[in-house]
């Protein structure tokens, strides 16, 4: 029976089927329907809830920011929830600003909801941010992070931004410390996460293995089931397909697949290893690859989704798949047949192909932190946040002697998978490093690379970009080594943020 | 914390100005009278503290009652196809399913077109769009009749669909006729004009995306009508429609709307699909149906802001003057006319934006397409007619060599030239004032300068600036619209409860209206509850939209008021014999000369003398008339107005962009509630950004929306807001006669995001050193902006 702590109270969830959603399971089976269904896919944020976790190391209490409408239920098994109902205190009939959390409050004070309807995932978004901050005063980047997986269509979110900024301003003395309240009420020794459990109704199967032997004896018994780690592309056949998921085995109560492991520049990362995970780990050694994991999803999704998730996934497009292939990335495969490991660049086969063959599965990433000069990513799409790439392009290159060496030069978004473009790095690699070198070797991405036009991109503006990319991390690199004379990038403008809102108030 | 402090307000009636048309221009309405009370003041949304603690009750969230069934609709695979023949077994047979209904279970109207016929509530023989509905499946569960839906079988004979506006007009097909407004000779104008530029565009249409999905929740009643919960913003629209469907008296049919989780046009007309289907599933069953749209169906099946294609021929002196302009506006329809009368009227009525055109042609064709019934979207055909006149003028401005925004200030309507090409004057000549002080505020002049030096100083990042004016007419165009009616009660303890045809979808209308009322009886606004929207409490509603919803309901709702406070003095007069001078509403009191009496304690008094405490107000917008046959007439019955100044800088490799700073300056007339002013001046900005920057609707050749998700779909984030983004009230009062002298709000903003668009182009026009004026179709996704740069750069090898 799957057992979770809602708001500081454990249920226990008699013949609730295993692969619902927790959303789905809120507003139908408990009629709490503060947290509200937007679209379904994850990609709204009305539907955020918070997962906290007490830490032994740090003896504190984090928070996670999530897709509800995407979570497998069975995945918070021995977790503790959070969702809008459980952050103010209590009150009887109607409530007023006394009862509300600050981030709560601050929203009601800079006008922060119109229509009401993304609320609830705002509130849960910048509810995080505050608590994982200790209720100091949080960075407008911090703000901005959190929201990044929330829409509203209503304010312009400037007044969120504001609410976010000046929240710290609204916690009173004793009220809302450190960690939510609720949590003080509770205590975090279910440790379920780490054993193996077994959901079960007339329809849905799902296992949770808690270790690697269990989990091929499973896959041998049940060759037929899906793996679940993060889940949030895999439950997309539920909301979106309304297809069932009969027999599920998860990944996620296994320590040995929840490491990641860095020594000597070697990183390995366990599949059941989430983005936010990695961003925490490699924020200084590998900052490049951070700062694209900030444009993969939103912080929602990256809460949840896994490095592996997204190879085995072998989308197209990536985001992570063409970063590791510019880095050599090998992957240790795992199943009924026994460990090996391939090379990443010869995982993918074809458009959602891979060499995993049935019953596989990634058991971890494993790559070195170049030392090289310059590793870089360029993501192009509409939207900078939480957004598909039309077309991503990775360089790496060391120069030595003024002459490129070790080049990799990879590409998501313009094939049937991320790939290598081998003649572009041969072009370059023992070369001059300088701009015709750049130039002469541009002009071959069109001769490896047919792209389709789709709802992102046209073939004509990808092959174009991806050309253009390839000077732009050209004059990016060499702008590093000789004076900043000229401005390259948009995205990191040198703007201080100042809004203001004059009512005009000389009426009386 | 910043400037939380109510100003002191307001406001009893403006005085109107007297002056001649040159002083008119530098001078703002007079100032207005204060007094005491809420309106005007920042008060917060009725329901924020609802909102973010989620208690807040939307259609979804209500309790379902016993036996309630969920409903799902099987759409149309293709645009346009015969339906041979459609076996319904096997939907019948999946689980949970317990009934289907189609077109013959109609027992009354199956056409639910709002105003014109066209839009059947199931697909007759020969189907109209991708995901048009074909019969509903009422099942157990939602999952099960969504999953259900998919599995008829059903035999279609594809036929060549229209998709594109190309196609509407190269086949003659239009869901109405052409339509012309003319003034003066334009062709004459034109050919005998200094300079003379012709163009052309496509502007792409929007999805409304409102974050709470379309739905209906209908409960049968006793007597065979129907209790429908609808998200709709005109509940008056789906009373009615449901009515006629189950073929019963409108008496029986209650449409109710307590909030939506936005609209923005999206729910004006397209709620009732939904409230007809389940309504005619309720009734069937006699069982409470629930009808929600996953979000892509939503996205797929209901109808979006036209995609407009826009040909112009101008002729202009070497100031960039008007003398003429030849315009054709045509508006990508859909399947049936919808509201798209009204939206290409409103596109041709805003195609001079601020500007006095000279002699003029504007055309609208409204071609029909085999795609789903386009419908009003905030601007409602406006901003479409607006971003064509802009281009315009940039064009002129480029041609010329002279800055945009000179071109744009010497053509804007002023003292002998204030006629509209429909020929209503425009009045209040504010544009020149409000112009120049976001010329001021923005530092316009010396950022130009700036602008300049950096673009030449950088090679691969360019910046544009541009400042653009918004006049937006107010009032509906369709006359009889203009109408509403506000119920206000008393209750004996002094507290108010007011009920009015508007609806809440998140822009402050209850809030508003709430402060109205507790002005007028000058008590706290906490006595005041405004409680949710019904067709059984004030009948004959029109739609919430054409921003008119303060204007026509808080209107009313005001002169309800009026009608108790005149009786309750004249008691007071009788009661206590004095002079009706010396009766007034003060401080949640009641003063009868010396004495006082709290509020609730004179109500009291007042009920036991027998006096009536409630009454009905029915306004109706006054001066307002229009010849459609002539194109001429006094349509609106004001213009709001506003000004913005964007700053972009864009990157000439890719084509990416970044807004980096935004300075308005608008005309909300007296605030009624400054905070959600902003709120609404803000969030239309933005809202209004996406549309022309990131949000790209596409259909594929046979006619299904690729863009069919928020995955695929995307409409702006937080970090998409310009860091430096000042917003600004216009001081000001409305000369008209409206409620506090107000100005509508909701939809005037959007425009104003314009001038992130002409930012963009500027931008991309720097690369030829500002010889050239990029085609730049929006939305100005970085693949648009970068084909811009492209022609810029391909211009200035050609010519140099």
């Amino acid at each position: 029976m799957i057992q979770l702590c809602l708001n500081g109270q454990w249920l226990e969830l008699e013949n609730s089927d295993p692969s619902e959603t927790l959303l789905h399971y809120l507003r139908t089976k408990l009629g709490q329907n503060g947290t509200k269904e937007g679209c379904a896919s994850g990609d709204c944020g009305a539907c955020t809830v918070v997962v906290a976790q007490y830490s032994e190391a740090t003896q504190s209490w984090q928070y996670h920011s999530i897709n509800s409408c995407i979570t497998l239920l069975a995945s918070l098994h021995g977790k503790h929830i959070i969702t809008v109902e459980g952050i103010a205190e209590s009150y009887e009939g109607e409530a007023s600003l006394s009862h509300l959390h600050p981030v709560q409050r601050a929203l009601v004070e800079h006008h922060g909801s119109q229509c009401g309807f993304c609320t609830p995932g705002i509130v849960m978004s910048l509810f995080t941010a505050y608590e994982n901050n200790g209720g100091a005063a949080l960075t407008e980047n911090q703000i901005l992070d959190s929201l990044s997986g929330n829409l509203c269509r209503c304010t312009g979110y400037r007044p969120i931004v504001d609410a976010g900024l000046e929240a710290h301003q609204y916690s009173k003395a004793g009220q809302y410390s450190k960690v939510g309240h609720y949590s003080k009420q509770t205590t975090p020794e279910k440790t379920y996460t780490t054993e193996t459990a077994c959901f079960k109704t007339d329809t849905a199967q799902c296992i949770f293995p808690a270790s690697e032997e269990e989990l091929i004896q499973l896959i041998t018994q049940h060759p037929q089931a899906r793996f679940v780690a993060g889940g949030t592309d895999l439950m997309l056949e539920k909301t979106q397909a309304f297809k069932s998921l009969p027999q599920l085995i998860g990944l996620t109560h296994i320590d040995s697949l929840r490491e990641i492991t860095i020594t000597n520049n070697n990183v390995s990362v366990g599949c059941g290893v989430t983005f936010s995970d990695l961003e925490r780990e490699l924020k200084d050694r590998l900052p490049s690859l951070v700062a694209l994991f900030h444009r993969i999803g939103s912080r929602q999704i990256r809460n949840q989704g896994t490095l592996a998730g997204n190879i085995a996934n072998a989308s197209p497009i990536g985001d992570s798949p063409p970063f590791l292939l510019a880095l050599d990335a090998t992957l240790e495969l795992n199943g009924p047949n026994g460990l090996r490991v391939v090379e990443l660049n010869d995982f993918f086969i074809d458009y959602k192909k891979t060499e995993l063959q049935p019953g596989e599965y990634i058991r971890r990433v494993l790559f070195e932190i170049p030392n090289d000069n310059f590793v870089q990513s360029y993501k192009i799409s509409k939207r900078f946040e939480d957004d598909i790439s039309a077309a991503l392009l990775v360089v790496r290159w060391s120069v030595d002697n003024n002459y490129f060496k070790n080049v990799r030069v990879s590409v998501g978004g313009m094939a049937s998978t991320a790939k290598r473009v081998v003649s572009v790095e041969n072009a370059l690699e023992g070369q001059p490093a300088n701009q015709e070198t750049i130039s002469t070797a541009k002009a071959l991405f069109k001769t490896e690379l047919s792209p389709i036009s789709d709802v992102r991109a046209s073939a004509h503006y990808r092959i174009t970009v991806i050309e253009n990319l390839l000077m732009k991390a050209w004059l990016e690199f060499s702008n590093n080594h000789a004076a900043k004379t000229q401005c390259v990038n948009v995205w990191q403008p040198n703007v201080e943020r100042k809004v203001s809102q004059q009512f005009g108030g000389d009426y009386a | 914390m910043r400037n939380t402090r109510p100003y002191d307000p307001l406001a009893k009636k403006a005085q109107h100005n007297s002056t001649t048309e040159s002083d008119a221009i530098r001078q703002r309405p007079k100032k207005i009278k204060s007094s005491k009370g809420v309106a005007g003041k920042e008060y917060i949304h009725e329901s924020a503290i609802k909102h973010v603690l989620g208690s807040a009750i939307y259609t979804d969230d209500m309790p379902e009652l016993p036996r309630t069934l969920h409903m799902a609709a099987g759409g149309s695979r293709f645009s346009r196809a015969k339906i041979l023949s459609m076996n319904l077994e096997p939907v019948l047979a999946s689980s949970g399913v317990v009934a289907v209904f189609t077109k013959d279970d109609i027992p009354g109207n199956s056409d639910i077109g709002p105003v014109f016929p066209g839009d059947p509530l199931f697909a007759e023989n020969e189907t109209l769009f991708v995901g048009q509905p074909l019969f509903v499946v009422a099942a157990e569960t939602y999952e099960q009749a969504c999953a259900a839906a998919e599995l008829a079988d059903i035999e279609y004979q594809e036929l060549t669909p229209d998709i594109t506006v190309e196609q509407g007009i190269k086949n003659q097909s239009f869901v109405l006729p052409e339509h012309t407004i003319e003034s003066g000779d334009p062709d004459h104008a034109i050919k005998t004009s200094a300079r003379t530029l012709t163009g052309s565009g496509y502007i792409r249409g929007q999805e409304h995306l409102y974050l709470e999905g379309h739905i209906a929740y209908v409960q049968p009643l006793e007597d065979g009508g129907v209790h429908v919960f609808t998200s709709s913003q005109h509940p008056t629209e789906v009373q009615k429609l449901v009515a006629e469907v189950l073929n019963i008296g409108s008496h029986k049919v209650i449409a109710e709307v307590r909030r939506m989780g936005g609209g923005f046009g999206g729910k004006e007309t397209q709620a009732a699909a939904l409230a007809c289907s389940a309504a005619l599933a309720a009734v069937k069953l006699n069982r409470p149906i629930k009808y929600r749209m996953p979000r892509k169906h939503d996205m797929e099946r209901t109808g979006k802001r036209h995609d407009f294609s826009y040909e112009y021929s101008v002729g202009f002196n070497e100031d960039g003057i008007f003398n003429g302009i030849d315009m054709t506006l045509a508006g990508l329809c859909g399947c049936s006319p919808d509201l798209s009368q009204g939206i290409v009227d409103r596109a041709m009525f805003h195609a001079d934006n601020a500007y006095f055109l000279n002699q003029s042609r504007v055309v609208g064709l409204s071609p029909k397409t085999h795609t789903v019934s386009n419908t009003a979207f905030r601007g409602f055909g406006g901003p479409q007619g607006m971003v064509a006149i802009e281009a315009v003028i940039d064009d002129i401005a480029r041609e010329l060599n002279i800055d945009p925004l000179t071109v744009r200030k010497r053509n804007l309507y002023r003292p002998g030239a204030n006629t509209t090409h429909y020929s209503q004057p425009v009045e209040q000549l504010v544009l020149q004032d409000i112009i120049a002080e976001v010329e001021n505020s923005s530092d316009y002049w010396a950022r130009r300068e700036a602008i300049k030096t950096f673009n030449t100083e950088n090679t691969y990042v360019k910046k544009g600036l541009a400042l653009t004016p918004v006049k937006f007419g107010i009032s509906f165009t369709a006359q009889h619209l203009n109408q509403a009616a506000a119920l206000v009660h008393i209750y004996t303890d002094g507290t108010i409860l007011v009920n009015h045809g508007g609806t809440e979808m998140g822009q402050g209308l209850h809030t508003k209206i709430a402060q109205i009322v507790a002005n007028e009886f000058s008590v706290d606004i906490d006595r005041v509850q405004v409680s949710a929207t019904r067709t059984d409490k004030v009948a004959n509603t029109s739609p919430t939209a054409a921003s008119s919803g303060t204007d026509l309901n808080g209107y009313a709702a005001k002169l309800a008021c009026d009608e108790i406070r005149t009786n309750l003095i004249a008691f007071a007069v009788e009661h206590f014999s004095v002079e009706k001078e010396s009766v007034r509403f003060e401080d949640s009191c009641v003063f009868v000369g010396e004495e006082s009496y709290t509020f609730a304690k004179f109500c009291q008094l007042a009920y036991m003398n027998r006096i009536s405490l409630m009454a009905h107000g029915h306004y109706k917008t006054p001066k307002i008339y229009y010849d459609r046959a002539s194109g001429k007439g006094h349509p609106f019955f004001y213009f709001a107005n506003g000004a913005a100044c964007a700053e972009v800088l864009v990157d000439c490799l890719t084509g990416e962009y970044k807004v980096q700073r935004v300075d308005i300056l608008h005309d909300v007339g007296h605030s009624i509630n400054p905070a959600l002013d902003i709120g609404q001046i803000e969030g239309a900005f933005i809202q209004g950004m996406g549309w022309l920057t990131t949000e790209e609707l596409l259909w594929d050749e046979k006619g299904r929306v690729l863009s069919n998700t928020p995955a695929t779909y995307k409409i702006p984030t937080a970090f998409d807001v310009p860091r430096e983004f000042n917003v600004s009230l216009y001081q000001s009062a409305n000369p008209e006669n409206t409620v506090f002298n107000s100005k509508a709000v909701g939809e005037p903003p959007l425009m104003l995001a314009i001038s992130v668009w002409s930012a963009l182009r500027d931008a991309c026009s720097s690369v030829a050193n500002y010889q050239c004026s990029p085609p730049l179709d929006p939305p100005a996704t970085p693949e648009k902006v970068l084909a811009a740069i492209e022609y810029a750069r391909a211009f200035q090898s050609n010519h140099s």
